[in-house]
């Protein structure tokens, strides 16, 4: 126990004073080093800023790879998405890949050609029934851990209407609940509790791409699918998962829309055509 | 100063034979005449180690130990480059190295990695399920290293290269990000022509990089073997290890902090220092070339890979080569 006494020296209540005051003062100094270490840090970052390292603009459509430093966060509005880590101020790559810059959600991330899927919420995704339970089911989803999809979360179910599916069937659906200490949950229903396209996928056929192209088969400026539309009608289920479910009138127009997707990647957008009626052409009985 | 200062033991010497006691009594002696010195050097040693969390020493042969002070002495003068090794090479150069991507379709992430004739094929599944429930771990990610020899049932020795390329790789890997999840590292040898704990290392941050795992800083490694008349030669091939006094492989991450290093046979304290300077900028080196292979393969072969041709002092020659698979798949 210290007290103060009217010379502001510490004193211990029961004798002492002549320790105790030394006590105090080595704690004043620590608070002086703390004050110091803030200040100096202060200056470190606005000289950072000034020369520029603060700037994530810099490193838009770059190539990156895991620790290098993209930048500091001045705007408290921005968000960082996959692949980006947030030291302190600053951000650090931890994936390798290019960084991708969203102005309208001010939303950072990082692309790359990964297989492995990672699950988030609000992702639409392509599982396979693993397991059925009286009220809910398994399902693979390609994460490291099967997902749980309710049984009542289809549009219309009720506990004696119930979705018949059984193992191995394909279904579209929503991530609902993805956390990293937690098994995923997946609804087949929208946000307006309807299907909207969500449930099961019937026919056709799923193949496996990587997260990266299903990114952009889903993105506003693919091309691809609008050119396969041209030639052959089909039926597509994207999951950003990485699989791909294709149907259309026959089998060999599935066959060619599958190859035509999963080459895209490697074919500029005006051999795509080509390659379409090429393959027409050769599926086409003699 | 640096003939003054002595490295220290770590390891008690077994009792009972002779060879031992008598260089543990070399040893004291030298401890005793430089008592001053001695405790700098062990808090160096130690922090480094203590970063790598991996204390591993051989015991057949002494770590770190200064054998004479004739010897000691003798290690001043080393470095002299400039002479030609079995394969022509320069004792500061790196062979060849090339490697290769995704070239599994199975496995999430995948990469082959050849250092002259030693050539490696790792493979990453992961984050997965963990099989075994034993190995789960609450907060993080259990990293799962096997090493595969080329021929052969894996022995003993392939367990200790296991266990370094585990130490080594899962320093760089976030693994709380992904708890209860198993991230499974395959490491198959193709064929070994020396240095294969690095040829494996190496690989490993490739496949891992391309299986998209988030990582907090890239990594390399290098082999690096002491000759008898103190030579130190960079990425020996195999007779150049099996005729050295000493071998030292070394792991350093991109922020070059040392995450793992290895010691065989004898070698002098100030050689080993030397060495690890030498190891600190080629380790640069490899890591740059990963970092444009990866590059090469997302975005294309937009720059042709360097070939750098300094014979300098403690440069290397670097003819990189990155083949790419995207077409054929």
């Amino acid at each position: 126990m210290y007290v103060l006494d009217n010379n502001n020296n510490a004193r211990r209540s029961s004798g002492g004073s002549g320790r105790s005051s030394t006590i105090i003062m080595l704690r004043i100094n620590r608070c002086d080093q703390q004050q110091k270490r803030e200040v100096e840090r202060k200056k470190e970052i606005v000289a950072a800023d000034s020369v520029g390292v603060g700037d994530m603009n810099t490193k838009i459509d770059q190539f990156v790879v895991p620790g290098d430093a993209i930048g500091q966060i001045d705007d408290l509005k921005v968000r960082i998405g996959p692949g980006l880590l947030q030291n302190k101020d600053q951000v650090v790559a931890s994936k390798a890949g290019v960084l991708r810059f969203s102005k309208f959600h001010k939303f950072y991330w990082i692309e790359n050609e990964q297989k492995r899927y990672v699950p988030q919420a609000e992702d639409m995704v392509i599982g396979i029934i693993l397991e059925k339970h009286p009220e809910s089911f398994k399902v693979d989803i390609g994460s490291s851990s099967p997902a749980m999809l309710s049984a009542y979360s289809f549009e219309g179910a009720t506990k004696s209407n119930k979705p018949l599916l059984s193992i191995g069937n394909l279904v579209y659906c929503r991530v609902l609940v993805a956390n990293k200490d937690m098994e995923p949950e997946l609804v087949c229903v929208s946000i307006r509790n309807k299907a909207e396209g969500f449930g099961q996928l019937i026919g056709g056929y799923m193949f496996n791409c990587s997260l990266g192209l299903s990114h952009y088969l889903l993105s506003e400026d693919c091309s691809i699918l609008k050119i396969v539309g041209t030639h052959i009608p089909y039926e597509i289920a994207v999951g950003v998962n990485g699989r791909v479910w294709v149907n259309s009138a026959s089998n060999q127009n599935t066959i060619i829309t599958t190859n035509t997707i999963l080459n895209s990647q490697y074919m500029p957008d005006d051999q795509i055509e080509s390659f379409i009626i090429k393959s027409l052409a050769a599926s086409q009985p003699v | 100063m640096n003939d003054k200062r002595r490295a220290c033991l770590f390891i008690q010497p077994c009792k009972g034979q002779t060879e031992r006691d008598r260089e543990k009594d070399v040893n004291d002696r030298q401890l005793e005449n430089s008592s001053a010195n001695a405790p700098l050097i062990l808090d160096v040693v130690a922090f480094g180690l203590s970063i790598v969390g991996l204390c591993f020493v051989e015991f057949s042969r002494l770590f770190f130990i200064p054998t004479t002070i004739k010897e000691m002495s003798s290690t001043t003068t080393t470095t002299t480059t400039n002479i030609k090794r079995d394969d022509t090479r320069l004792s500061n150069q790196i062979r060849p190295i090339e490697s290769e991507q995704a070239l599994l379709n199975k496995a999430d992430g995948s990469a082959k990695f050849s250092q002259g004739k030693s050539s490696v094929l790792a493979a990453v599944y992961g984050p997965i399920d963990v099989k075994t429930a034993r190995k789960e771990k609450i907060s993080k990610s259990v990293v799962d290293v096997s090493f595969t020899p080329a021929t052969g049932n894996t022995t003993y020795f392939d367990k200790e290269r296991e266990m370094l390329v585990r130490n080594a790789v899962e320093s760089i890997i976030l693994t709380l990000l992904h708890p209860r999840t198993q991230i499974n590292v395959i490491v198959q040898v193709y064929s070994n022509d020396g240095s294969i704990i690095s040829c494996a290392i190496n690989a490993c941050c490739l496949a891992l990089l391309d299986a998209g795992i988030e990582l907090n800083c890239l990594i390399s490694s290098i082999t690096l073997s002491f000759t008898h008349d103190n030579q130190i030669y960079l990425d020996p091939t195999q007779k150049e290890e099996n005729n050295s006094k000493g071998l030292a492989v070394y792991a350093i991450n991109s922020k070059s902090e040392i995450v793992m290093t290895k010691t065989t046979g004898i070698i002098g304290e100030s050689l080993y220092f030397q060495g690890l300077n030498i190891a600190k900028q080629s380790c640069e080196k490899v890591s740059a070339y990963t970092r444009l292979a990866v590059r090469n393969r997302i975005m294309g072969d937009q720059t042709q890979p360097s070939t750098t041709t300094t014979n300098t002092n403690n440069t290397l020659v670097e003819e990189s080569k990155d083949k790419e698979m995207k077409d054929s798949s």
